[in-house]
């Protein structure tokens, strides 16, 4: 390859940029995990009985469980008594009504993000419901949203005022016993996002929620529940950003997606949480349960994600197309740079009639990173004439990296249509002559190369995430080729 | 936690099974026996808990497997054995385990070419312990450890180096006798730039256990034809396992062919050692009623400028069900690497199941790999055009069906092999209809 150039270096050499860290006071538990510390949560979160019951439950059932390890992770060995539970910023108990009453470090902290909440809230239309560690502090848009009878506040808000709806459908897709990481989660989440879009409404604007992770050995777990119910549409974002630390962070969060009768539900996520760094040291554990559930006929679930972040990834968006000729998607991008490692993928589970399920899925791995693409496409012998495309390329950037794919297909019916195709390449040597040809730098040849070869998942975003993206492309795999 | 139960019980009759019988005659070899025993005994018999085995469950062999073990053989059997190949072939026969020189024509080999027991071998070259059983681990599979442990003394045949073998070796296992278990061994060297064509076909007259482990070593610039034919009864187990080893500029071009057996596993581990080692390797599986086959590929790109390619495709009809998992490998001193895989399948009926898995695991950067996989029935629209010219249904399925397995059979070099597939095809759709 052809010479370092100066500024190539300057790349490598450059920090993360969100990495900093905002002085707030926190109530913080005590580190440690038993069932008081469960009843403590609940307790501080004024939450019903049954609450408080499916935790225990999820807690006892999570003590009988092995963590996983069949996925290609290696990781130091994660002491579960040595993280606190609950921490929340001190003005918890007066919540703000609007963005005036945000403690002005807060907002600070947004703007380093390059988030300015008020102004990109009202500019771009988007409501954002900002958790800050573990407590939503700031809700936008709200009456607009009212109009439409869109319910979209935090969990904890949601647990109050619209009890009936939790205890219907919290659970139901991915219940407390489902894995590992999914049953501590379930014990122990403090808050998280919750939307409910009643029959026949298209929701008005794009949801978008922003994740931060700010105290110290505070693990993160939030419970993300959307239910579109019959003919409903909704778009909701979520994008995560994380100040820089060097304990690793655990962060195990489970969303849940219904999508009753003819609904559509458009989850995008843009991952950016703190990768660790050059040798490894630090960044954030990203263990995710994301499942979807396509209940009703003709529904539509979608999940777009652009994976560039965290120390470790392992996280595998799912559909369960449960209703006759409904539609699951998956699109996504995992950037692995230095020692970064992503096992992620998705599950197609086809039991409804003429179900259809896409997979595109785009792995790069730079510097001494693993990227693995794991997925599942399973067709019951209920599932007549269902049909699958898979895609799964990887780009190789360095000779120290490496890129695997993992793909299951489990086929019990005859007439469906199964097809999984992947590639792995590095950027081609002529490519890149051609671009520096014609006068690009090799950095810039590069990322132009690197969007090509993502702009099928790009083009699934919206706008501004899909402009953010490729920014955050770009930052991501800086000086990976030289 | 990914560790298997061994089932104690069945563990003990299986080691008392092997201590009844008289120790190999070669200290070397008795040594090697019994490492493997206590291998297999610290494993067990793999669970579906294990990923390698989460599609096949050998819970039913495992039950069978002691007693099987215990059945005598027929050493008087006289099956009539007709060759799949041409009398233009070397013939080399085994009964019930035992080899059957007068089913055999080993004489026929030009000299300099050795075909005979392991034991026999090591008489006069003691270096050959360096080289049993390092390409099949013990440790590797509880399988192979209980093939090493039971096949005892192994078939060898060694081509030294510029020989060039125009008679295919045609190696045939043959059970005889009803509820047998055999564990049939072979090792194979190719010397430096020779040439061969080896044939392995197994059947058998009634329900047998065939736990068969090959070991291929082809030296620089050798080329090797391999096939393997699995045709056992219906209610036979047979498992399988080939390990290759290619040094630099090796050529192996295999094909298998499984259509018999109630549960059949085959994994070919292949190894391009050397700079340049090439592997063309294709498979056909078909089954029908309740059968359960597997087909495993597992390719290791070891070193630079290395190509493969893997073309396995699968016929399910009734409730069989067919298992397939291809995993390349590309270790990171393997630059400029070339693989591709690909793998079809093809349900005839309702109840047939398919689960494949089609892996790619890469450590080097300058390399293109790619793999694909497909699923479903005969294309309606092609099923139309033959039936708009006057073709019946069922002819035209028919017709469908072994295009679907001729695109893999055209060049096969052995045309009894593709004769031998073509005819299992039609006994396949006669099951269908």
């Amino acid at each position: 390859m052809a010479s370092k150039q100066p500024d190539v270096k300057d790349f490598v050499d450059r920090k993360y940029e969100h990495g900093f860290f905002t002085d707030i006071e926190a109530d913080t538990l005590a580190p440690g995990l038993n069932e008081d510390v469960i009843r403590l949560i609940s307790k501080i979160k004024g939450e019903p009985a049954f609450m408080l019951d499916w935790r225990l439950k999820a807690f006892s059932h999570w003590q009988t469980m092995q963590e996983p390890d069949w996925a290609k992770l290696e990781r130091d060995a994660i002491d579960y008594q040595a993280i606190s539970y609950y921490s929340a910023p001190r003005s918890s108990a007066d919540a703000p009504k609007s963005l005036d009453e945000v403690d002005p470090k807060l907002l600070e902290t947004y703007d380093k993000l390059g988030i300015p909440l008020h102004e990109r809230a009202r500019l771009a239309g988007v409501a954002v419901d900002a958790v800050f560690d573990s407590v939503s502090v700031a809700t936008t848009f709200k009456e607009k949203l009212a109009e439409a009878g869109v319910l979209f506040c935090s969990f904890s808000e949601a647990v109050k005022d619209h009890p009936e709806l939790i205890e219907r459908y919290l659970g139901t897709v991915v219940p407390h016993r489902d894995n590992f990481f999914a049953a501590l989660n379930s014990a122990v989440f403090t808050d998280g996002s919750f939307v409910y879009i009643p029959k026949g409404v298209r929701c008005p604007m794009e949801l978008s929620t922003y994740f931060r992770i700010n105290a110290a050995n505070t693990g993160q777990f939030e419970r993300t529940l959307i239910i579109a119910d019959e003919g409903s549409y909704v778009s909701y974002l979520e994008g995560c950003t994380a100040p820089q630390r060097d304990e690793n962070q655990l962060h195990a969060a489970v969303v849940e997606l219904i999508a009753e009768k003819d609904a559509e539900i458009k989850y995008s996520t843009v991952q950016n949480w703190y990768p660790g760094d050059e040798e490894g040291r630090g960044g954030i554990y990203n263990f995710v349960t994301k499942r979807g559930d396509c209940r009703g006929d003709r529904s539509k679930i979608s999940w777009t994600q652009v994976e560039a972040g965290s120390a470790i990834t392992w996280k595998y968006p799912s559909c369960v197309l449960r209703g006759n000729d409904s539609v699951g998607e998956f699109y996504s991008v995992a950037v692995t740079n230095n020692l970064q490692q992503a096992d992620t993928g998705t599950k197609m589970i086809h039991i409804g009639k003429n179900t259809r399920s896409t997979i595109i899925s785009k792995g790069i791995s730079a510097g001494r990173a693993q990227n693995a693409y794991r997925g599942l496409v399973k067709i019951f012998p209920t599932a007549e004439n269902a049909r699958n495309y898979s895609q799964c390329d990887s780009l190789l950037m360095g000779n120290q990296c490496g890129a695997h794919t993992f793909p299951y297909m489990e086929i019990k019916n005859p007439t469906a249509q199964v097809a999984h195709e992947a590639t792995t390449s590095k950027i081609a040597d002529d490519q890149l002559f051609y671009c520096r040809q014609r006068g690009l730098r090799e950095e810039d040849a590069v990322n132009m190369i690197v969007n090509g070869f993502c702009k099928e998942v790009f083009r699934k975003l919206p706008m501004e995430f899909a402009v953010e993206a490729q920014a955050l492309m770009n930052v991501s795999l800086e000086g990976a080729v030289g | 936690m990914n560790t298997a139960t061994p089932d104690t019980a069945t563990i003990e009759v299986i080691r008392k099974t092997w201590q009844e019988r008289p120790p190999a005659a070669n200290p070397y070899l008795h040594g090697r026996m019994t490492r493997a025993l206590e291998a297999f005994a610290g494993k067990g018999f793999p669970t579906t808990r294990l990923e390698n085995w989460k599609y096949t469950d050998v819970r039913k062999l495992a039950a069978s497997y002691p007693e099987w073990l215990r059945t005598a053989p027929d050493e008087t059997a006289t099956p009539d054995l007709e060759p799949l190949v041409g009398p233009d072939s070397v013939r080399i026969s085994f009964v019930d385990g035992i080899y059957r020189p007068d089913l055999s024509t080993a004489g026929d080999l030009p000299p300099g070419i050795f075909a005979g027991s392991v034991s026999e071998l090591l008489s006069v070259e003691p270096a050959l312990e360096d080289k049993l059983g390092k390409l099949a681990q013990d440790s590797d599979s509880a399988f192979v450890a209980l093939n090493t442990a039971f096949a005892g003394d192994a078939l060898a045949i060694v081509l030294p180096d510029n020989v060039e073998l125009q008679k295919p070796i045609y190696v045939r296992f043959h059970s005889s006798t009803s509820q047998l278990g055999t564990q049939p061994r072979v090792m194979v060297e190719l010397g430096a730039r020779s040439r061969a064509t080896l044939i392995e076909h197994y059947t058998s007259g009634h329900e047998a256990i065939v736990n068969s482990v090959t070991e291929i070593r082809c030296l620089e610039n050798a080329a090797l034809n391999y096939y393997k034919v699995q045709d056992e009864h219906t209610d036979s187990w047979h498992t399988a396992a080939q390990y290759v080893e290619l040094a630099r500029n090796a050529k192996l071009t295999s094909m298998h062919l499984d259509t018999g057996a109630g549960l059949a596993r085959n994994e070919l581990h292949v190894r391009l050692a050397g700079p340049a080692a090439n592997a063309d390797c294709k498979g056909l599986f078909m089954g029908s009623n309740n059968q359960h086959i597997e087909s495993r590929i597992n390719i290791e790109h070891a070193a630079p400028e290395t190509q493969s390619r893997e073309r396995f495709r699968g016929i399910l009809a009734d409730k069989a069900r067919g298992v397939f998992n291809g995993r390349i490998y590309v270790e990171p001193q393997a630059q400029k690497t070339a693989a591709e895989l690909t793998n079809r399948n093809l349900l005839l009926s309702k109840g047939a199941e398919i689960d494949t898995k089609p892996e790619l695991e890469i450590y080097a950067d300058d390399v293109k790999c790619a793999h694909g996989s497909s699923t479903g029935q005969l294309d309606e629209n092609s099923l139309f055009y033959l039936m708009s010219r006057g073709i019946e249904h069922d002819e035209a399925r028919s017709i469908l069906v072994e295009a679907f397995a001729g695109e893999l059979l055209g060049d096969t070099g052995i045309e009894a092999i593709a004769r031998k597939a073509q005819q299992s095809l039609r006994a396949l759709r006669k099951v269908e209809q």
